[in-house]
């Protein structure tokens, strides 16, 4: 095997995979404590990049421009929960996962109206040089990524381990009525974990933008793959998320790499059809199929 | 008030509404109906397109006739280019059809053009468009197959022996692929790689990696829009040094923003419409060129040399029929070797395209203007 083949292919998919392990964080963190999935999870990267290279282009300094498209992640996350999911609490999941559905496309077009269909560019935060790194020749924003994303989820599980906050985030995904029960506000803490996951995958968009560039309809891919990896843990463990994400990066570019381009998302799909599957019980015979099929 | 002064008034608003009729006929209007898209992602070159038309009418146009437009949005979209046709084609007024559309909602109209009988003049690159020829349908740009020809032309002219080919998984991408696998043994090429993308793909690190270990001497990159600036920028990145040659889609400015500047660029060849080197090239381009940027008032792009060309075709039509739809018809389908902007076009009863690999030249990026490449 050439081993500089080898990391060509898979750094660039670890930074890519990190952008998809922090949606699927969010899909899981905002699950747990809301009980839908939000499918809008993979938009917020899209406006953090978009409003950031709007930022940008108009003439504000990088760091300003990061902030404030962070914030705008975690305003418009906090809106969504607040005006659209909010009042529908008690319905049934698939009405309020069409919601989410809903508002994905609604933030979509006002993107496009607001920041037009051409990709939007965002120079490198270090410039625009390339690294070697075992052989590879990667990006120097790649490094970017790959600490955002190490810092944003040393942070996350630092506060769902440490802190009374995350502590309550974690009861809900337990048992979210048993939760709710022990006194947990859980209404405050979905407003707090869908902003904090509207932050995270802003941010996510802003450090990946330097190399992907920022498109109005970016979020639908980061938004399927991000769901895959968050499916891969269940909805519910926020660690086999982020690996699921990062794995779904990897996976896709040695895909792309030793089999072929053209097959590198049946394998992505193919890998979580088998999964769930598995999961599913479907490859159990005998007793253990029974046990599954009767909940003993 | 008197029945008979009631008549009166009646008959007078008659004859004074035939009189506004008659002066209005008089100014012999020439109704075209043009499905274009207003909105959506091709709603740029469109509107560029119809500069360029208005510039023609402008400086040429037709004496004695006004041309009324009627214009109907496919919003880029193929279902909505048919229904628009149909609802422009059954207006028996209109004796002329402009498609200002991308091919797939242009082939999307070839399906019904006999159907109604109506002459049409169509943008969009496919070859599908020109060949099978649909007897009402007449494609203006050269197509896929006089692309890849142009191409192939200059790599052998070059003296490149193994070239390798970077294509989006798309029918235009797949249409270059299997016109360039035909043209390369007639012109010594060694297609040594043919890698596919997808449009929405961020990460083409496999592709290029493969393609640098089959050590080409030429890249032909045939991606457009974010993939296009994507693959030039990881192409610099990774260090394939050798010659790089892109469609000539990237020839504008989102792609030289996404790049970081036209200078960037500098030595990409793009084979591309000979009206887009302007008067550079002389002969019947620099004089229609010339024409083109006095009706504009500024500099022109590509797709305002496309419109002015799509109103050559249809002076030539006109001015050669008695004006009915049957008689531009049979009018445009005798066209031959007619001089335009971009290239002579020619139509036969087999064969719509229009213009041809004639039509086309090498360019070479500078500060983001292509020059002739040698």
């Amino acid at each position: 095997m050439d081993f500089a083949v080898f990391f060509q292919l898979f750094l660039p998919g670890l930074t890519t995979g990190c952008v998809y392990a922090l949606v699927a964080l969010g899909f899981v963190l905002t699950a747990n404590v809301s009980g839908v999935v939000n499918f809008a999870q993979g938009e917020f990267v899209m406006l953090g990049g978009v409003v950031a290279a709007a930022l940008v282009a108009g003439g504000m300094p990088m760091l300003p421009a990061i902030v404030i498209a962070t914030v705008v992640g975690a305003v418009v996350a906090a809106a969504q929960e607040r005006l659209t999911l909010a009042p529908v609490r008690d319905t049934p999941h698939f009405i309020r996962i069409t919601i989410t559905l809903g508002v994905a496309v609604v933030l979509r077009g006002i993107a496009l109206i607001l920041f037009g269909k051409d990709p939007l560019f965002l120079p490198g935060f270090t410039g625009e040089g390339t690294i070697s790194l075992f052989g590879a020749v990667l990006p120097i924003q790649s490094l970017w990524v790959w600490a955002a994303t190490a810092a944003l989820l040393a942070a996350t599980f630092w506060f769902l381990k440490f802190t009374d906050v995350g502590r309550a985030v974690r009861a809900c995904s337990i048992n979210l009525r048993a939760a709710r029960l022990m006194g947990i506000d859980a209404e405050r803490l979905t407003l707090l974990v869908f902003s904090l996951a509207g932050a995270a995958g802003a941010l996510a968009g802003v450090v990946i933008t330097p190399i992907v560039l920022a498109t109005w309809d970016a979020g639908v891919s980061y938004g399927l793959k991000g769901f895959i990896g968050a499916i891969l843990g269940g909805m519910r463990n926020p660690v086999i998320a982020v690996l699921g994400g990062l794995g779904i990066g990897v996976v896709e570019s040695l895909a792309a790499g030793y089999v072929s381009s053209g097959y590198k998302d049946a394998i992505v799909y193919g890998v979580l059809i088998a999964y769930l599957l598995v999961r599913g019980g479907v490859f159990l015979f005998g007793r253990a199929a029974l046990v599954g099929s009767t909940g003993e | 008030m008197s029945i008979a002064r009631v008549w009166l008034d009646l008959v007078g608003a008659i004859v004074l509404a035939c009189a506004i009729s008659t002066t209005a006929g008089a100014q012999q209007d020439f109704k075209i109906g043009v499905v274009e898209s207003l909105t959506g992602g091709f709603a740029g070159p469109a509107r560029d397109t119809v500069d360029g038309l208005d510039a023609w009418m402008k400086v040429r146009g037709l004496p004695g006739k006004k041309f009324v437009l009627t214009t109907l949005d496919d919003e880029t979209n193929g279902v909505n280019a048919a229904n628009a046709f149909r609802r422009l084609a059954g207006d028996p007024d209109i004796r002329l059809i402009y498609l200002f559309v991308p091919s797939s909602s242009a082939m999307a109209v070839k399906t019904l053009a006999s159907e109604f009988k109506v002459p049409i003049i169509s943008g969009g690159a496919a070859d599908a468009l020109g060949t099978p020829a649909d007897p009402y349908l007449f494609k203006v740009a050269p197509a896929t197959r006089d692309f890849m020809t142009r191409l192939a032309q200059y790599v052998k002219q070059k003296g490149y022996k193994r070239l390798a080919m970077l294509e989006p998984n798309d029918a235009f991408g797949q249409s270059e692929i299997a016109n360039m696998k035909k043209f390369a043994p007639e012109y010594g090429i060694d297609l040594v790689a043919v890698e596919t993308l997808g449009v929405e793909d961020t990460n083409f690190n496999a592709q290029l990696t493969r393609i640098r270990a089959a050590n080409p001497d030429v890249l032909y990159d045939g991606a457009s829009g974010r993939a296009a600036i994507l693959t030039f920028k990881q192409i610099k990145q990774l260090g394939l040094n050798m010659p790089l040659i892109m469609g000539q889609s990237v020839v504008a400015k989102p792609f030289f923003e996404g790049i970081g500047g036209a200078e960037v660029a500098d030595g990409l060849i793009v084979p591309i419409q000979l009206g887009t080197f302007g008067t550079k090239v002389g002969g019947d381009t620099a004089k229609f060129y010339a024409e083109l940027e006095k009706g504009l008032g500024r500099n022109a792009v590509y797709y305002n040399t496309f419109g002015f060309d799509v109103g050559l075709i249809t002076e030539s039509g006109v001015k050669n029929s008695d004006g009915t739809r049957q008689g531009i018809r049979n009018a445009l389908d005798k066209i031959k070797g007619l001089p335009a902007l971009n290239g002579p076009v020619t139509y036969t009863p087999e064969d719509h395209t229009g213009q041809n690999f004639e039509s086309i030249g090498m360019g070479r990026l500078e500060k983001g203007v292509p020059v002739p490449a040698q």
